[in-house]
């Protein structure tokens, strides 16, 4: 399946703009997983994103629009043609 | 209507009944939300973009706002420095209950990259303690009693939202 992710530039993860991973076809696929498969290609991109397990209190990530902190966190499922957008905490106030 | 205040960081886009009748944009299926109720079930979808583009922006959605599809919106006048953000940011406001049928407005005016974001996020943000709140203390170089003040001033502004669940919401001061 096919997951599109963009990142804002001003979010302060490793890495900004739009991606698109192809993953295996799976129920099981997390947020966590597909963080993961970005690492490998740029490291540094977890540890950017992640802190104690959880994302990061200056970033949001969301699924679909929605913040993955009222879904699973980064155990949140991802699914085919979901759209993946981290964006800084910063924006909205 | 665009209200452009320049005394104001932001610029917004209310209905006119707003703005001249003290019409309350802040409401379920015409009734106001109570302050418990803004915290859980109010919120925005965020909308970045540079100046330019949002003036755009908000000239094609002010009809929307005007006739009520959409509740209201505001977009910084110019980029937070605080922040270090490069673009500028927009709130389009609405229920959860109607984020749906908003963001088909803004997808049809072209917006692509859905955020929602509650008020309680926004509101806890800014709160003493709130990762924005100090970062923006941070970043101003405030001295700890400047920064004291600020926390105290914040949490005046916002705990009422806490303390008073039951009351109307009236509205933070910005």
């Amino acid at each position: 399946m096919k997951i599109n992710i963009r990142i804002n530039q001003d979010a302060n993860t490793s890495i900004s703009g739009e991606y698109t991973y192809a993953i295996p076809d799976s129920d099981a696929q997390t947020l966590m997983e597909l963080f993961q498969m970005i690492e490998q290609e740029h490291a540094g991109f977890c540890e950017s994103l992640i802190e104690d397990g959880a994302v990061r209190q200056t970033m949001i990530v969301l699924i679909n629009g929605e913040n993955v902190l009222y879904l699973d966190g980064l155990a949140s499922r991802i699914r085919e043609a979901d759209e993946v957008y981290i964006i800084p905490s910063v924006a909205g106030g | 209507m665009i209200v452009d205040r320049p005394e104001s960081h932001f610029i917004f886009i209310f209905p006119w009944e707003h703005v001249y009748r003290n019409y309350n944009y802040i409401q379920f299926q015409g009734n106001p939300l109570t302050n418990s109720q803004y915290l859980e079930s109010w919120g925005k979808w965020i909308l970045f973009a540079d100046r330019n583009e949002m003036d755009e922006f908000a000239k094609t959605l002010d009809p929307y706002v005007e006739n009520k599809t959409v509740p209201a919106a505001k977009y910084d006048r110019k980029k937070i420095d605080e922040f270090g953000l490069s673009s500028c940011v927009m709130c389009v406001y609405c229920h959860k209950e109607e984020r749906d049928n908003v963001w088909q407005v803004l997808a049809k005016l072209g917006a692509v990259n859905k955020a929602w974001i509650y008020e309680r996020e926004t509101v806890e943000k800014w709160r003493p303690g709130g990762v924005n709140l100090e970062t923006w203390i941070k970043q101003r170089g405030m001295s700890e009693a400047d920064a004291e003040l600020a926390r105290y001033d914040a949490n005046k502004r916002l705990g009422r939202l806490y303390e008073k669940g039951e009351e109307i919401f009236t509205g933070v001061e910005q």
